[in-house]
């Protein structure tokens, strides 16, 4: 492992003092200290040919012991409206037999924001590696999403689209001024029912279930501080540079018509997967406030899920108890 | 049995806080290094866990060599094994935990073996020297060394174990 992060670190050509390991997309292995919380604004957006798609989210973050973290999100997206689209479904004939199949969906259509419920988060560390200025952890996580919106495409996204569940593990490793974390992961999600027209045009509605794909996720993240060189107070300004890449595979959607299989060929709807990249900046004020932008695209395929660039905000900040113990 | 300990505990507290030259002399201050801390705002983190404790007055975190200096409060009941929790509750890990203990004018003889506040401390040295005036204790074990140090002691903390004073719970320090 260390001789990995060697080669990395020297191909990156840095000199060490100090490291960060606060990613902007993903969670590392480190926990949230034990009793305190933390309170996370995030959002992103995306144009989406003459729409403006927007997510904002609400994060509740809690240590509930020194390794346990627990995490609650809610969030708000104009990314779906609150139905399939009537033309989801349309059909062809072939033989004298009339086949029906979901169509690409339309792009660019404008939704009203809408509340998406609850994500929960929870993660815990099992090995924790400490040498001076330097750590190696691994932790594992699971999460849980009730979120449950009418959305098109095969690939699931637990924390704004998709109810279901999944968990992973997080290995992060720094050292002085580099961090470097690997998150892989699955997502089982669940499915999305509602009566959509028979097809597109038809008058006669039909329960159409969404079975969406489930996925495996594979996030890596370098971080790196750029400033301070040398730390004097718990004042100074802290910049931090991020480059993370985020993959995901996913399986091809079961789309049926009251239990009957129809054929899916989309590219939303059928299986995939994509790379994408996302370079980020990290102010931290007085050792405790941070504020997080980064801006995303696409390095190997795409998701269909959004369009790029991606841009991501986010603020966070710690709020520790006062109350003294015994 | 727990609810035993807590008497016992209960006990312990009552008598040091009420009466504290039971304790025959007191802890001055602590040196600590603190292994993993890598930014700013993770020593922040242990400061704020470490404050939190009624008995430390002030702590002072050296953002560079990661390491902290601690106070207490006049008279006050210190509790070693509370401060190197306190690291571990802010997600980091004890390097060294140096503690100086002023035993006062009261020279103290013992068999490896010494109570304070009626928690056994032993010590690791085959022969302990006179404890006078104020003494740097070095504590040893998993909760207050790096992995790479608790390699080095843990023959002589086996050794030690053997011939263990008579309390089970009890601290393992060394000059």
């Amino acid at each position: 492992m260390k001789s990995i992060v060697r080669i990395i670190l020297f191909f990156f050509g840095v000199h060490f003092a100090q490291a960060q390991e606060l990613f902007i997309h993903n969670e590392a292995a480190s926990s949230t200290p034990k009793g305190v919380l933390g309170i996370r604004l995030f959002g992103n957006t995306f144009n989406e040919i003459e729409v403006r798609r927007n997510m904002f989210a609400l994060r509740w973050m809690y240590g509930l012991t020194p390794k346990l973290s627990l995490y609650v999100t809610t969030s708000f997206s104009n990314h779906h409206g609150p139905n399939l689209p009537s033309d989801l479904i349309t059909h062809k004939h072939s033989g004298g037999q009339t086949i029906y199949y979901p169509q690409q969906s339309q792009q660019g259509v404008s939704y009203p924001l809408s509340f998406n419920v609850f994500h929960l988060y929870a993660k815990y560390r099992f090995l924790t590696w400490d040498d001076a200025n330097e750590h190696f952890r691994i932790a594992a996580f699971g999460q849980w999403s009730n979120v449950s919106n009418a959305h098109d495409e095969a690939e699931p996204n637990l924390l704004d689209d998709t109810k279901g569940y999944g968990g992973g593990l997080i290995a992060t490793y720094l050292k002085r001024r580099f961090s470097v974390s690997l998150t892989t992961g699955f997502t089982i999600p669940g499915d999305y029912s509602e009566g959509v027209p028979l097809f597109s045009g038809s008058a006669a509605t039909t329960n159409t279930t969404i079975e969406y794909g489930r996925s495996f996720e594979y996030n890596l993240s370098f971080g790196y501080l750029l400033y301070p060189k040398k730390y004097t107070s718990y004042e100074q300004t802290n910049w931090n540079v991020y480059l993370e890449f985020n993959g995901k595979s996913y399986e091809t959607a079961v789309v049926s018509q009251d239990g009957s299989n129809l054929e899916v060929q989309t590219d939303g709807l059928t299986n995939g997967y994509y790379v994408e990249i996302h370079p980020g900046i990290q102010k931290v004020i007085s050792s405790n406030l941070r504020i997080d932008v980064s801006a995303g695209t696409h390095l190997l395929n795409t998701s269909y899920t959004r369009f790029y660039p991606i841009i991501m905000l986010s603020v966070q900040r710690y709020f520790y108890s006062l109350k003294r113990l015994k | 049995m727990i609810f035993k300990k807590g008497i016992q505990k209960g006990i312990i507290l009552y008598l040091v806080v009420f009466f504290p030259w039971i304790a025959q002399g007191q802890y001055k201050s602590v040196e600590m290094g603190i292994n993993g801390l890598t930014c700013s705002m993770c020593s922040r983190s242990v400061e704020m866990s470490l404050i939190k404790l009624d008995f430390i007055d002030r702590v002072v975190m050296d953002l560079n060599s990661t390491s902290s200096k601690i106070f207490f409060n006049e008279d006050a009941y210190v509790s070693i094994d509370k401060i190197a929790q306190a690291v571990v509750d802010a997600g980091f890990s004890v390097s060294y935990l140096h503690a100086w203990f002023d035993f006062k004018d009261q020279p103290i003889h013992t068999d490896n073996c010494w109570n304070y506040a009626y928690e056994m401390y032993q010590f690791l040295d085959l022969s302990l020297p006179r404890l006078e005036g104020e003494i740097m204790l070095k504590f040893i074990g998993a909760d207050f060394l790096s992995r790479n140090e608790m390699k080095k002691w843990k023959a002589k903390l086996s050794e030690a174990q053997n011939k263990a004073c008579t309390q089970k719970e009890h601290y393992f320090v060394t000059l």
